[in-house]
Protein backbone atom coordinates (compact mmCIF):
# COMPACT_ATOMS: atom_id res chain seq x y z
CA UNK A 1 0.00 0.00 0.00
CA UNK A 2 3.11 2.41 0.26
CA UNK A 3 3.99 4.73 -2.22
CA UNK A 4 6.31 7.65 -2.76
CA UNK A 5 3.37 9.72 -4.52
CA UNK A 6 -0.23 9.20 -2.58
CA UNK A 7 -2.91 8.65 -5.42
CA UNK A 8 -5.52 11.04 -5.40
CA UNK A 9 -8.13 9.75 -2.54
CA UNK A 10 -11.19 9.79 -4.98
CA UNK A 11 -9.55 7.65 -7.98
CA UNK A 12 -8.14 5.71 -4.59
CA UNK A 13 -11.83 5.16 -3.78
CA UNK A 14 -13.16 4.51 -6.67
CA UNK A 15 -10.59 1.73 -6.96
CA UNK A 16 -12.01 -0.02 -4.10
CA UNK A 17 -14.24 -3.28 -5.88
CA UNK A 18 -18.13 -2.79 -4.68
CA UNK A 19 -19.76 -6.10 -3.36
CA UNK A 20 -21.99 -8.00 -6.08
CA UNK A 21 -24.44 -10.54 -5.67
CA UNK A 22 -24.11 -13.74 -4.36
CA UNK A 23 -24.52 -16.72 -5.69
CA UNK A 24 -27.12 -18.09 -3.76
CA UNK A 25 -29.24 -14.94 -4.53
CA UNK A 26 -28.24 -15.32 -8.28
CA UNK A 27 -29.41 -18.59 -8.42
CA UNK A 28 -32.56 -17.52 -6.98
CA UNK A 29 -33.45 -14.90 -9.49
CA UNK A 30 -32.58 -16.89 -12.25
CA UNK A 31 -34.80 -19.72 -10.85
CA UNK A 32 -37.62 -17.05 -10.21
CA UNK A 33 -37.36 -16.04 -13.69
CA UNK A 34 -37.86 -19.36 -15.11
CA UNK A 35 -40.52 -20.35 -13.31
CA UNK A 36 -42.05 -17.00 -14.04
CA UNK A 37 -41.46 -18.44 -17.95
CA UNK A 38 -42.61 -21.48 -17.68
CA UNK A 39 -45.82 -20.73 -16.22
CA UNK A 40 -46.19 -18.36 -19.12
CA UNK A 41 -45.55 -21.15 -21.62
CA UNK A 42 -48.91 -22.85 -23.35
CA UNK A 43 -48.21 -26.25 -21.72
CA UNK A 44 -48.24 -24.55 -18.47
CA UNK A 45 -51.63 -22.98 -18.91
CA UNK A 46 -52.94 -26.34 -20.41
CA UNK A 47 -51.75 -27.40 -16.62
CA UNK A 48 -53.67 -25.03 -14.92
CA UNK A 49 -56.57 -25.50 -16.41
CA UNK A 50 -56.04 -29.63 -15.83
CA UNK A 51 -55.30 -28.82 -12.41
CA UNK A 52 -58.47 -27.00 -11.94
CA UNK A 53 -60.40 -29.77 -13.19
CA UNK A 54 -58.46 -32.14 -11.12
CA UNK A 55 -60.46 -32.51 -7.94
CA UNK A 56 -63.27 -34.23 -9.64
CA UNK A 57 -62.85 -35.26 -13.08
CA UNK A 58 -65.12 -37.78 -13.56
CA UNK A 59 -68.15 -35.21 -12.26
CA UNK A 60 -66.90 -32.65 -14.82
CA UNK A 61 -67.03 -35.11 -17.19
CA UNK A 62 -70.26 -36.38 -16.65
CA UNK A 63 -72.01 -33.09 -16.54
CA UNK A 64 -70.06 -32.50 -20.01
CA UNK A 65 -71.27 -35.88 -21.26
CA UNK A 66 -75.09 -34.66 -19.84
CA UNK A 67 -74.87 -31.42 -22.06
CA UNK A 68 -73.68 -32.84 -24.83
CA UNK A 69 -76.72 -35.41 -24.35
CA UNK A 70 -79.36 -32.37 -24.18
CA UNK A 71 -77.78 -30.46 -27.01
CA UNK A 72 -78.05 -33.69 -29.37
CA UNK A 73 -81.46 -34.27 -28.19
CA UNK A 74 -82.63 -30.45 -28.86
CA UNK A 75 -81.36 -31.05 -32.62
CA UNK A 76 -82.34 -34.36 -33.75
CA UNK A 77 -86.10 -34.99 -31.98
CA UNK A 78 -88.76 -35.30 -34.52
CA UNK A 79 -91.26 -31.91 -34.23
CA UNK A 80 -94.45 -32.96 -31.76
CA UNK A 81 -97.34 -34.29 -33.52
CA UNK A 82 -99.86 -31.28 -31.89
CA UNK A 83 -97.62 -28.77 -33.05
CA UNK A 84 -97.94 -29.94 -36.49
CA UNK A 85 -101.78 -30.23 -35.75
CA UNK A 86 -102.09 -26.51 -35.12
CA UNK A 87 -100.01 -25.80 -37.94
CA UNK A 88 -102.02 -27.27 -40.91
CA UNK A 89 -102.16 -29.37 -43.52
CA UNK A 90 -101.69 -26.53 -46.36
CA UNK A 91 -99.27 -24.16 -43.66
CA UNK A 92 -95.31 -24.68 -44.15
CA UNK A 93 -94.25 -26.37 -41.41
CA UNK A 94 -91.06 -23.98 -41.14
CA UNK A 95 -92.14 -20.55 -40.81
CA UNK A 96 -90.07 -17.26 -41.36
CA UNK A 97 -91.07 -15.25 -38.59
CA UNK A 98 -90.16 -11.81 -40.51
CA UNK A 99 -92.18 -12.43 -43.64
CA UNK A 100 -95.71 -10.75 -42.93
CA UNK A 101 -97.00 -12.88 -46.34
CA UNK A 102 -96.72 -15.94 -44.53
CA UNK A 103 -97.94 -15.13 -41.25
CA UNK A 104 -100.86 -13.45 -43.43
CA UNK A 105 -101.48 -16.75 -45.32
CA UNK A 106 -101.40 -18.83 -42.13
CA UNK A 107 -103.72 -16.78 -40.70
CA UNK A 108 -106.05 -16.92 -43.68
CA UNK A 109 -106.05 -20.55 -43.63
CA UNK A 110 -107.25 -20.62 -39.80
CA UNK A 111 -110.50 -18.37 -41.48
CA UNK A 112 -111.10 -20.95 -44.17
CA UNK A 113 -111.42 -23.98 -41.78
CA UNK A 114 -113.83 -21.78 -39.67
CA UNK A 115 -116.04 -20.57 -42.09
CA UNK A 116 -116.21 -24.45 -43.70
CA UNK A 117 -119.75 -25.65 -42.21
CA UNK A 118 -119.61 -28.70 -39.82
CA UNK A 119 -120.63 -32.18 -40.69
CA UNK A 120 -124.41 -32.38 -39.33
CA UNK A 121 -124.96 -34.64 -36.37
CA UNK A 122 -127.15 -37.89 -36.22
CA UNK A 123 -129.13 -36.91 -32.90
CA UNK A 124 -131.95 -39.15 -33.76
CA UNK A 125 -129.22 -42.35 -34.22
CA UNK A 126 -128.82 -44.08 -30.83
CA UNK A 127 -125.31 -44.73 -30.07
CA UNK A 128 -125.12 -48.47 -29.65
CA UNK A 129 -127.31 -49.06 -33.16
CA UNK A 130 -125.56 -51.20 -35.36
CA UNK A 131 -124.94 -50.50 -39.02
CA UNK A 132 -127.19 -52.36 -41.16
CA UNK A 133 -125.62 -55.65 -42.23
CA UNK A 134 -124.48 -55.50 -45.91
CA UNK A 135 -126.23 -60.25 -46.61
CA UNK A 136 -129.41 -58.71 -45.36
CA UNK A 137 -129.23 -55.48 -48.25
CA UNK A 138 -127.74 -58.53 -50.61
CA UNK B 1 -29.13 -16.39 -23.17
CA UNK B 2 -32.42 -15.16 -22.12
CA UNK B 3 -32.58 -11.28 -21.94
CA UNK B 4 -33.82 -11.40 -18.27
CA UNK B 5 -30.13 -13.24 -17.15
CA UNK B 6 -28.33 -10.92 -19.28
CA UNK B 7 -29.86 -8.17 -17.19
CA UNK B 8 -28.90 -10.24 -14.41
CA UNK B 9 -25.08 -10.63 -15.45
CA UNK B 10 -24.82 -6.97 -17.03
CA UNK B 11 -26.59 -4.91 -13.94
CA UNK B 12 -26.93 -6.95 -11.16
CA UNK B 13 -24.09 -6.34 -9.35
CA UNK B 14 -24.11 -2.41 -9.23
CA UNK B 15 -28.09 -2.47 -8.62
CA UNK B 16 -27.06 -5.14 -5.43
CA UNK B 17 -24.42 -2.62 -4.60
CA UNK B 18 -26.31 0.50 -4.69
CA UNK B 19 -29.29 -0.80 -2.67
CA UNK B 20 -26.94 -1.97 -0.33
CA UNK B 21 -25.49 1.10 0.10
CA UNK B 22 -28.60 2.54 0.66
CA UNK B 23 -30.17 0.24 3.36
CA UNK B 24 -26.62 -0.47 4.71
CA UNK B 25 -27.93 -3.97 5.44
CA UNK B 26 -27.30 -6.83 3.64
CA UNK B 27 -30.94 -8.72 4.81
CA UNK B 28 -32.43 -5.61 3.43
CA UNK B 29 -30.76 -5.12 0.30
CA UNK B 30 -31.57 -8.73 -0.22
CA UNK B 31 -35.05 -8.58 -0.11
CA UNK B 32 -35.32 -5.41 -1.97
CA UNK B 33 -33.25 -7.17 -4.81
CA UNK B 34 -35.39 -9.70 -5.27
CA UNK B 35 -38.75 -7.74 -5.08
CA UNK B 36 -37.19 -5.33 -8.01
CA UNK B 37 -36.53 -8.61 -9.61
CA UNK B 38 -39.84 -10.26 -8.89
CA UNK B 39 -41.27 -6.90 -10.55
CA UNK B 40 -39.01 -7.18 -13.46
CA UNK B 41 -39.66 -10.78 -13.92
CA UNK B 42 -43.40 -10.55 -14.19
CA UNK B 43 -43.05 -7.23 -16.38
CA UNK B 44 -40.27 -7.48 -18.31
CA UNK B 45 -41.78 -4.58 -20.95
CA UNK B 46 -40.24 -2.17 -17.70
CA UNK B 47 -37.26 -2.30 -19.43
CA UNK B 48 -37.90 -2.68 -23.44
CA UNK B 49 -38.11 1.36 -23.64
CA UNK B 50 -35.31 2.12 -21.46
CA UNK B 51 -32.58 4.25 -23.29
CA UNK B 52 -29.75 3.19 -20.42
CA UNK B 53 -31.21 0.28 -18.82
CA UNK B 54 -28.43 0.55 -15.79
CA UNK B 55 -29.90 4.01 -15.33
CA UNK B 56 -33.65 2.87 -14.99
CA UNK B 57 -33.02 0.31 -12.89
CA UNK B 58 -31.13 2.37 -10.44
CA UNK B 59 -33.96 4.65 -10.45
CA UNK B 60 -36.54 1.95 -9.92
CA UNK B 61 -34.23 0.21 -6.97
CA UNK B 62 -34.15 4.27 -5.25
CA UNK B 63 -38.28 3.85 -5.65
CA UNK B 64 -38.07 0.27 -4.21
CA UNK B 65 -35.61 1.84 -1.56
CA UNK B 66 -38.65 4.92 -0.75
CA UNK B 67 -41.89 2.81 -0.75
CA UNK B 68 -40.17 0.30 1.56
CA UNK B 69 -39.23 2.87 3.75
CA UNK B 70 -42.45 4.14 3.88
CA UNK B 71 -43.79 0.64 4.64
CA UNK B 72 -41.67 -0.51 6.91
CA UNK B 73 -40.57 2.86 9.05
CA UNK B 74 -40.71 1.37 12.42
CA UNK B 75 -38.20 -1.76 11.47
CA UNK B 76 -36.11 1.25 9.60
CA UNK B 77 -35.44 3.49 12.85
CA UNK B 78 -35.08 0.26 14.68
CA UNK B 79 -31.87 -0.23 12.07
CA UNK B 80 -30.94 3.10 11.80
CA UNK B 81 -29.87 2.33 15.83
CA UNK B 82 -28.48 -0.71 15.42
CA UNK B 83 -25.88 0.79 12.59
CA UNK B 84 -24.92 3.23 15.06
CA UNK B 85 -23.78 0.01 17.19
CA UNK B 86 -21.89 -1.46 14.16
CA UNK B 87 -21.45 0.13 11.34
CA UNK B 88 -19.91 -2.06 8.44
CA UNK B 89 -22.64 -2.75 6.06
CA UNK B 90 -20.07 -4.90 4.34
CA UNK B 91 -20.38 -2.67 1.01
CA UNK B 92 -16.74 -3.68 -0.47
CA UNK B 93 -15.27 -7.33 -1.62
CA UNK B 94 -13.69 -8.76 1.27
CA UNK B 95 -9.74 -8.75 0.96
CA UNK B 96 -7.02 -11.01 2.52
CA UNK B 97 -4.87 -8.00 2.93
CA UNK B 98 -4.42 -6.47 5.99
CA UNK B 99 -3.91 -2.88 5.22
CA UNK B 100 -6.67 -3.19 2.62
CA UNK B 101 -9.04 -4.60 4.46
CA UNK B 102 -8.30 -2.06 7.17
CA UNK B 103 -8.82 0.66 4.60
CA UNK B 104 -12.12 -1.17 3.06
CA UNK B 105 -13.57 -1.06 6.58
CA UNK B 106 -12.54 2.47 7.68
CA UNK B 107 -14.39 3.85 4.41
CA UNK B 108 -17.53 1.59 4.71
CA UNK B 109 -18.04 2.71 8.28
CA UNK B 110 -16.94 6.46 6.48
CA UNK B 111 -19.58 6.18 4.54
CA UNK B 112 -22.29 5.19 6.78
CA UNK B 113 -21.32 8.73 8.70
CA UNK B 114 -22.49 10.65 5.82
CA UNK B 115 -25.99 11.78 5.33
CA UNK B 116 -28.24 9.67 3.08
CA UNK B 117 -28.57 12.13 0.29
CA UNK B 118 -24.92 13.04 0.42
CA UNK B 119 -24.13 8.76 0.41
CA UNK B 120 -26.26 8.35 -2.53
CA UNK B 121 -24.57 10.82 -4.84
CA UNK B 122 -21.22 9.68 -3.86
CA UNK B 123 -21.82 6.15 -4.66
CA UNK B 124 -23.11 6.95 -8.03
CA UNK B 125 -20.44 9.17 -8.69
CA UNK B 126 -17.70 6.92 -7.71
CA UNK B 127 -18.49 3.29 -8.18
CA UNK B 128 -21.04 3.39 -10.76
CA UNK B 129 -19.17 6.46 -13.11
CA UNK B 130 -21.96 8.66 -13.60
CA UNK B 131 -22.00 12.37 -14.97
CA UNK B 132 -23.51 15.11 -12.12
CA UNK B 133 -26.09 15.40 -15.44
CA UNK B 134 -26.74 11.86 -15.13
CA UNK B 135 -26.83 11.63 -11.51
CA UNK B 136 -29.48 14.89 -11.14
CA UNK B 137 -31.60 13.08 -13.91
CA UNK B 138 -31.55 9.94 -12.18
CA UNK B 139 -32.31 11.32 -8.67
CA UNK B 140 -34.85 14.15 -9.40
CA UNK B 141 -32.19 17.03 -8.92
CA UNK B 142 -30.19 19.95 -10.62
CA UNK B 143 -26.86 18.97 -11.63
CA UNK B 144 -25.38 21.73 -9.27
CA UNK B 145 -27.10 19.97 -6.43
CA UNK B 146 -25.64 16.98 -7.07
CA UNK B 147 -22.30 17.80 -7.66
CA UNK B 148 -22.28 20.06 -4.25
CA UNK B 149 -24.04 16.76 -2.53
CA UNK B 150 -20.76 15.16 -4.20
CA UNK B 151 -18.28 17.80 -3.19
CA UNK B 152 -19.73 17.81 0.77
CA UNK B 153 -19.72 14.09 1.06
CA UNK B 154 -15.66 13.36 -0.79
CA UNK B 155 -14.54 16.08 1.74
CA UNK B 156 -16.40 14.92 5.05
CA UNK B 157 -14.99 11.47 3.87
CA UNK B 158 -11.78 12.78 3.39
CA UNK B 159 -11.93 14.10 7.03
CA UNK B 160 -12.85 10.84 8.09
CA UNK B 161 -10.36 8.89 6.27
CA UNK B 162 -7.33 11.54 6.84
CA UNK B 163 -5.28 9.47 9.50
CA UNK B 164 -5.30 5.84 7.98
CA UNK B 165 -4.85 7.05 4.53
CA UNK B 166 -1.56 9.17 5.63
CA UNK B 167 -0.35 6.38 7.60
CA UNK B 168 -0.90 3.85 4.80
CA UNK B 169 0.69 5.98 2.09
CA UNK B 170 3.09 7.02 4.52
CA UNK B 171 7.02 5.84 2.95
Amino acid sequence: MNSSTPPNLEDRLAQVPRRGLSEDLRKSCLDLARANRQSRSPARRHALWFRWLWPHPAAWAGLAAVWCTIFALHQFAPVPVNVLAATGPSTPLILDPDSTRQLAAQREAREELLRQPLPPLDIDRPRNATPPSTNRIA
Amino acid sequence: MHPLEQILDDHGDAVFSFLLQLSRSEPDARDLFQDLWRRLVENPRLLAEARDPRAFLLHLARNQFIDWTRRHSARTRAHEGSHAQSDIAGLFEPTHHPDEAAFREALDRALGQLPEDQRIVVHLKLWEGLTFDAIAQLLDLSPNTAASRYRYGVDKLRTLLRPLYDELHTP
